[in-house]
């Protein structure tokens, strides 16, 4: 069973490598795409599919558009690996 | 005074009422106003006659956060459509932001390169030369595009979220219509055949509200302009995996010209090539440049 605070951190990392992201940049629950440079539609659906990847999980495509920030993207691969 | 059509949205806004402007069976019932709503660089269009809002007839409310900042003053018995933005980043899936890309100019408001690519810009940030970058991008790009049909079924599930919170709807059309028809000059820019689409579904949602707009001249005005019609400035070459993956049958040979900036015709080689050499500072693409 992988902690919540381990789905974050591997989930920041991801969000680190997709935006190319120095260790001095904030990830934090609370980041949005409007914090981070590049994070379009197109980064978006990178950066899923690097969550994906990274877990080793599908998400339900018709809801991972309306994620409001990175915390609510970890609790959606929290959620996934307890199903 | 003739009742007013308003767009507002992204520059696809501004391109639908310049269609809309420029049909003569149109213009002729109605004036056509387009307000910005975002990035408002193009002269002129952060602000809309009140005159016209007072008098419209329909709004065209491109799907935003923010909403059309005037809707207090429309008149009640104006109809508002919304539609959403019309952009497709299936056939791109290694574009991103380019960090190189040169200022902005009064001609090319968005700068020469304004649709990056990841693996140049990464090429770039390592300090690789010219022929280095374009190995690179020879050797890697393959390797480096993601699950086509995961990114595909993404793609579709977010065009179809936003095409739910619209009364026009564009995703159905472009899943159907994409591997036969060249919809889209870059991510967010339609091309004339896809703008046409969306200005009879806007004319057929009116319609179903109330407003008779003319359409029937609107084929006649569309076949006037130039083929690239009013976005097609940018042609971004479409990378012969991604067209084979998703048997685009309109792409033709990555050896014929048909990509484009800012009015060059251009191989995709040739494209990318400019880019890299603008990327590192070996070429200066800027208009008085090109002009010499």
């Amino acid at each position: 069973m992988i902690g919540n605070d381990d789905i974050f951190t591997r989930v920041s990392t991801v969000v680190r490598r997709t935006f190319q992201l120095d260790d001095s940049a904030p990830v934090t629950r609370e980041t949005t795409s409007a914090d981070v440079d590049g994070w379009d539609s197109l980064a978006h659906s990178v950066l899923l599919m690097g969550v994906e990847d990274e877990f080793g999980i599908t998400f339900d495509a018709e809801t991972m558009f309306e994620l409001e920030n990175v915390g609510a993207l970890a609790d959606l691969v929290g959620s996934r690996l307890a199903e | 005074m003739k009742p007013a059509l308003i767009f507002y949205g992204n520059c696809q806004a501004n391109a639908l009422s310049l269609l809309f402007g420029s049909d003569a069976s149109i213009a002729g019932a109605f004036s056509v106003h387009y307000l910005a709503s975002f990035d408002d660089r193009i002269p002129g269009t952060s602000e809309i006659d009140p005159a016209a809002v007072a008098s419209a007839a329909v709004l065209f409310e491109q799907f935003d956060p923010v909403h059309f900042p005037h809707r207090a003053s429309l008149p009640p018995a104006c109809v508002t459509i919304t539609f959403p933005s019309v952009d497709f980043n299936l056939v791109w899936p290694l574009a991103g932001r380019n960090i190189f890309n040169d200022p902005p100019t009064p001609e090319r408001l968005w700068g020469t390169f304004p649709y990056g690519d990841r693996i140049i810009v990464e090429a770039v940030k390592k300090g690789l030369a010219l022929e280095e970058i374009l190995s690179e991008y020879a050797t890697t790009a393959v390797e480096r595009l993601p699950n086509l049909d995961r990114f595909a079924e993404l793609e579709w599930a977010r065009l179809r979220a936003r095409d739910a919170k619209c009364d026009v709807k564009m995703a159905e059309y472009v899943e159907s219509h994409f591997r036969d028809i060249n919809l889209f000059w870059c991510i967010n820019h339609p091309t004339l055949e896809a703008l046409r689409e969306l200005c009879l579904r806007l004319i057929a949602a009116a319609a179903r509200s109330g407003v008779a707009i003319p359409s029937g001249t609107l084929d006649q005005t569309l076949a006037a302009l130039p083929p690239q019609g009013p976005l097609g400035i940018l042609r971004v070459p479409i990378h012969p995996a991604v067209a084979e993956h998703f048997r685009l049958s309109w792409v033709p040979d990555a050896t014929a010209k048909v990509y484009g900036l800012w009015g060059e015709p251009l191989t995709y080689d040739e494209y990318f090539r400019q880019m890299a050499e603008c990327s590192i500072g070996v070429r200066d693409a800027s208009p008085a440049a090109a002009a010499q």
